[in-house]
């Protein structure tokens, strides 16, 4: 067989950029902002547990979750599947693609050669989609990637077989039933409620607003945990890279997250959610600035407290508008309620 | 953000950020990586850094070649004891030149497959003809056209030797 009509865009983020183009090609028009604030994508974390090296950040929701909650608030069905054997892995992928069902699957990035390889790390939850295969070669869409690539079989099981923290476990998901018309109203409100909740009501320290403050707090401890000047320069650009480049749309997913609210605005003829997509263009606008504040300092190696508090101060300011802005959102929703 | 104050010009390095168009809607818009167009440099510098002061160590025995593709592939002690399936014990011992003298190929064989290298680089430090030191199994760029012979030398460690490509100067 070869490969499965299906057209391929690139998006902002992997999960949703899978979720989108794979609804899509079932028939569902929806966007890529609109699958990511359904699914309350939009989240902090700060996280440092004795056992890590070094601390990390997260500025989404956990992996698998964007998928699951989507599906959850609209009732489009999806079939997934792990597997403790790559052979049935892969035969199964074969024939569900000899069906002319395009599937994603969960792989490590770092095994994906059709990106250069300074580019690829090991992050066990990268998602694409295969949509077709020829002899020994699988064609993927991947959201990061231009065109469709192709990937030898080989690659592409020990992407999917990969273990350590979060291992795929030949983890793939595909559609089962896409609902002709869903409430997408509801689904809305469901989504904005859920990262109201995720950011200001989660009772732990390192999650939500919570979680920005405790990151500003701590950066000035960063040097302690790293071996040498390069290392440290190399963790403080990751800041950068997580919150422009590791698909998120720019301003760590806020850019994203502020068209989803306009494109809810309209749906739900509310014109005070267009006013507050505004107000997190702005955030992630500061969000920009923590990224570029980052790439100077790692530059310049000057990794002096007052320069790592220059970015904790970012942070900070970053954590009161997020608060203020989810807080109004939540009492937006109240009003639109009654 | 405006569209136009997102874009960056890096053609070798794609992707999708959101923004506002000039007539005030947000969307999606492709353009280059920040990272990539602005601090390549930057990152090549601090990964070439750290890929010398490693290969160093490698060479005077201070360090295992498991120990050199760990860091170089960004993995830490947990992560790589759970990719290979080797408990971190072990994994500590093997990180150094006595641990690495006393391990089983069979069991190198698992951390090369995850490591995604030959097995033979485990015991070579491959440098090409623009003396850069190759960096993984599966990366190597050589113009054929220059080059001549490869040279291999032994180091201070008993496990690795050097591997030149030798210019053709004919």
């Amino acid at each position: 067989m070869s490969q499965i009509p299906f057209r391929h865009i690139m998006a902002a983020h992997c999960e949703s950029g899978t979720v989108t183009a794979l609804l899509n090609h079932h028939g569902m028009n929806i966007t890529e902002p609109m699958v990511f604030g359904i699914a309350s994508g939009i989240f902090f974390a700060y996280l440092k547990a004795p056992t890590m090296d070094f601390p990390m950040f997260a500025v989404r929701s956990m992996p698998g979750q964007v998928r699951t909650k989507f599906a959850g608030r609209t009732g489009v069905k999806f079939k997934s599947k792990t597997y403790r054997n790559p052979e049935k892995a892969e035969k199964e992928l074969n024939e569900l693609l000899d069906r002319n069902q395009p599937v994603a699957v969960q792989v490590d990035f770092f095994y994906m050669n059709y990106f250069p390889a300074w580019y690829r790390i090991h992050v066990n939850v990268h998602f694409v989609t295969v949509i077709g295969r020829e002899s020994d070669k699988y064609f993927i869409s991947d959201s990061y990637h231009p065109q469709i690539a192709m990937i030898d079989r080989e690659a592409l099981t020990k992407g999917r077989f990969a273990g350590g923290s979060m291992a795929p476990k030949g983890f793939m998901f595909y559609p089962v039933y896409v609902p002709g018309k869903i409430d997408l109203e509801k689904a809305i409100k469901e989504g904005l409620r859920g990262a109201t909740k995720n950011m200001l009501k989660i009772p732990l320290p390192f999650l939500g607003v919570k979680g920005m403050r405790r990151f500003a707090d701590k950066i000035t401890e960063w040097p302690k945990y790293a071996k040498d000047e390069d290392s440290l320069a190399d963790k403080i650009f990751r800041i950068t890279i997580f919150l422009e480049d590791q698909g998120t749309g720019g301003g760590g997913f806020r850019f994203l997250y502020a068209s989803f609210l306009q494109e809810a605005s309209k749906v739900l003829n509310n014109p005070r959610l267009d006013e507050m997509s505004k107000e997190m263009m702005k955030i992630g606008d500061g969000w920009r600035e923590v990224s570029l504040a980052s790439a100077k300092i790692a530059k310049q190696r000057d990794f002096s407290r007052e320069k790592l508090m220059e970015i904790g101060n970012l942070l900070r300011e970053r954590a009161d508008l997020e608060e203020s802005f989810f807080t109004n959102l939540a009492k937006e929703l109240s009003n639109h309620r009654k | 953000m405006r569209e136009k104050d997102l874009v960056t010009d890096c053609p070798y390095q794609q992707v999708v950020l959101y923004a506002e168009k000039d007539d005030g809607t947000y969307g999606p818009f492709q353009t280059g990586s920040y990272m990539a167009g602005v601090n390549i440099s930057e990152h090549f510098k601090l990964t070439s850094n750290l890929d010398k002061s490693l290969i160093e160590q490698l060479k005077s025995g201070v360090i295992s070649p498991v120990y050199y593709f760990m860091i170089t592939e960004g993995l830490t002690v947990d992560e790589l004891a759970g990719r290979t399936g080797i408990s971190k014990f072990r994994v500590k011992r093997h990180l150094t030149i006595n641990g690495f003298r006393k391990m089983k190929i069979s069991t190198l064989k698992r951390y090369t497959d995850v490591l995604n290298i030959p097995l033979a680089n485990m015991f070579q430090i491959i440098n090409t003809i623009e003396d850069r030191n190759w960096d993984m199994g599966y990366q190597g760029e050589v113009d054929d056209s220059k080059t001549g012979s490869i040279s291999q030398k032994n180091t201070n460690n008993p496990f690795v030797i050097e591997t030149e490509v030798i210019k053709n100067t004919k």
